[in-house]
């Protein structure tokens, strides 16, 4: 028998019984929704922190200074003053993994204009390689220069959130803004960021000169720094870089073979792998539940199919009877079993994306689906009906016509 | 009318059929045919030995009571079960050793069924029930399995009753329905199974008159029925009895 044939015999079928066919339907739905719906929610929240790491700049390596100890006594992580800009200098010239380094300086204090105030989330006192790094572009005027930061400029750089606060929405190009009652002018405006992973806003910045920020804002005579961030030049050399920049680090710190690094390094890919191991616990889960629903709609499916092929016994003994193979009737109640899943994943997909975008608009969460997932699920849904359905329609197959015409 | 005996191991006897069909070639050739099943402990042998011949054009009717061994001489005959002893020639092919898949491929091609029953699809049109057939074997295109089962329907007098489902129709239109899909394979041999059975008289009367047409045409019949008058309509009766064949009689 043809399976164009088979199939519109199976539709046929299912259509005379609606109701039953709806129920046989009803797991595999519920179950292809709940997994569509929480894949859809999940895979949007990780879309959100992967996106938010990826901001951080690409390929991005972070080095801090280390605990100081003295006499077994730990001060904690960045009490130690040992990164200068000279080690970033050092490090640019002699790891040529590195595409860019910027060193870091923060503060926080208060920024005036006109009898507005505000008081940004941080102030980075940076090099000129910034936006390089982080690849954070302007989107208006231009980043201050090298020369800048060598002459101490009292120039800043400042994100959109200080500009809509400060300036009311009002272009900032060219304005003096007052830190510490020094005046800065403002020489260009950062593009918007969004929020971190941490959930800090990172447009609440203001960006000056390291320079002018130790000497000025912090009021010190020393040239370390808080932090270095290097951008590596590809995923792949991520771990050389590692071992070199700590082998520079060590020896322009003079440190012994057996004594621990007086910095600590931390890669976004490290950020991110911890982001995607959480991910991908969760998959682990989902997947869990997705086969716990499946086996459930499926043993629904074989239920209904079992009642079906007893029911209609006469009328397999009767396709027997007009020349009907077994494996005709085996594809008959096969193909039914399957269109039955089929239907119901499909119809699952539908309400689970459904109540995602639901969820997406009422809730303001990100969700995300992809093709692939769908085609899975699909996918999944028609083989629980070959699985399930298997058995009923080799019992219908295996009929005597003889019995199965004299079947009550 | 003359009549012949046969009996188990005898030399096929089909004496008065002979006559009738003489110079005609055999459709159905039954030697010696013996059916054993086993129903638990003990071994039944609704079949004890029958030789039978049936040519083309006749009208046969096998008629016993219940119990007879009739129903399993027409399933054998039908091709729905295989012989435990002896030889089928059917069309001049031995098909008694073949296999399910071979038998069904043969229920296809050579026979039409009628059930007592009528056995039609509920909920289900009396077209779509003529096609049924059509759909197994090599299934010819849509269109023709429609206009096939159309041109059946006209035939046995329900031409207008082609979307009527069975609930809708009375029990001598349904077995109409159920003639006209057991045609609509142009069959060889048309086997019926006490086919006015759940008629009332006048039904009953108008299909057996419904059979005799399609025998005057040309068609080889072959009905089951413990009724003896039903079986006196048929221009051949053989009478069944444990398993044997006790009586035939015809022209």
């Amino acid at each position: 028998m043809r399976v164009g044939v088979t199939l519109v015999l199976a539709l046929k079928s299912l259509a005379r019984h609606r109701v039953r066919t709806a129920l046989a339907m009803l797991g595999i739905v519920i179950g292809i929704a709940a997994v569509i719906a929480m894949v859809a929610i999940g895979q949007g929240a990780s879309d959100v922190v992967q996106n938010q790491i990826a901001s951080m700049g690409r390929n991005i390596l972070m080095i801090w200074p280390g605990a100081a100890t003295s006499g077994g006594f730990s001060w904690g992580a960045g009490t130690t003053v040992s990164l200068t800009s000279d080690d970033t200098e050092a490090l640019l010239k002699e790891v040529p993994e590195i595409r860019a380094i910027t060193a870091t300086v923060r503060t926080r204090t208060q920024i005036v204009f006109e009898g507005r105030n505000w008081n940004p989330q941080t102030i980075n006192g940076t090099d000129a390689s910034y936006s390089d790094v982080r690849d954070w572009q302007l989107v208006d005027g231009d980043y201050f220069t090298e020369r800048d930061v060598i002459a101490s400029a009292k120039v800043c750089v400042i994100g959109l959130t200080i500009e809509e606060n400060l300036f009311l929405g009002e272009s900032s190009l060219g304005k003096t803004v007052r830190i510490k009652n020094i005046p800065f002018r403002v020489v260009g405006v950062l593009a918007r960021k969004g929020t971190s992973s941490y959930g800090s806003d990172q447009d609440d910045i203001v960006l000056v000169p390291w320079t002018t920020c130790k000497a000025m804002l912090q009021g010190s005579a020393f040239r370390n720094v808080d932090q270095i961030m290097a951008s590596i030049r590809s995923a792949d050399e991520v771990e050389t870089a590692i071992a070199s920049i700590t082998e520079v680090l060590r020896a322009r710190h003079r440190i012994q073979p057996r004594d621990p690094s007086d910095f600590r390094l931390l890669t976004m890919t490290e950020m991110a792998s911890t982001a995607k191991d959480t991910q991908e616990t969760m998959s682990t889960l989902l997947a869990v539940i997705a086969s716990i629903s499946l086996l459930v709609g499926g043993i629904g499916i074989m239920n209904i199919m079992l009642v079906s092929v007893s029911e209609r016994t006469r009328e397999i003994g009767l396709r027997l009877a007009v020349g009907a193979r077994g494996r005709d009737i085996l594809q008959q109640f096969l193909m039914e079993a399957v269109l039955l899943s089929g239907a119901a994943g499909l119809v699952g997909i539908a309400l689970g994306y459904g109540a995602a975008t639901l969820t997406a608009s009422e809730m303001a969460w990100p969700v995300s689906i992809s093709w692939n997932i769908m085609g899975i699920a699909a996918a999944f849904s028609c083989a629980v009906g070959v699985f399930f359905g298997f058995y009923p329609a080799m019992r219908a197959a295996r009929l005597d016509p003889i019995e199965a015409l004299r079947w009550e | 009318m003359p009549g012949a005996v046969s009996r188990p191991g005898a030399e096929p006897a089909h004496a008065g059929a002979t006559d009738a069909a003489a110079g005609r070639e055999a459709v159905i050739a039954l030697d010696d045919v013996r059916k054993t099943y086993r129903m638990g402990e003990v071994d039944v042998m609704p079949l004890r030995g029958v030789s039978v011949t049936v040519k083309r054009g006749e009208l046969v009717a096998i008629q016993g009571a219940s119990g007879s061994g009739k129903t399993t001489l027409l399933n054998i005959i039908g091709c729905l079960d295989r012989p435990t002893s002896g030889r089928y020639v059917l069309n001049g092919r031995d098909v008694s050793r073949l296999s399910k898949d071979q038998l069904a491929a043969v229920r296809h091609q050579t026979f039409g069924f009628v059930f007592q029953q009528f056995n039609l699809l509920g909920r289900t049109s009396a077209l779509e029930n003529v096609e049924l057939p059509l759909l197994y074997g090599d299934p010819p295109p849509t269109k023709e399995r429609h206009d096939r089962a159309r041109a059946m329907l006209e035939r046995v007098g329900l031409g207008d009753r082609i979307d009527h489902h069975p609930g809708q129709l009375s029990g001598g239109q349904q077995q109409r329905v159920a003639i006209a899909r057991a045609l609509v394979t142009k069959p060889s041999v048309l086997l019926a199974d006490e086919p006015t059975g759940n008629l009332d008289s006048k039904a009953g009367a108008e299909i057996l008159e419904l059979f005799m047409q399609l025998n005057r045409d040309g068609l080889t019949i072959v009905l089951v029925t413990h009724d003896p008058s039903v079986a006196a309509r048929a221009p051949r009766q053989i009478v069944v009895r444990d398993g044997l064949i006790v009586e035939e009689a015809g022209t």
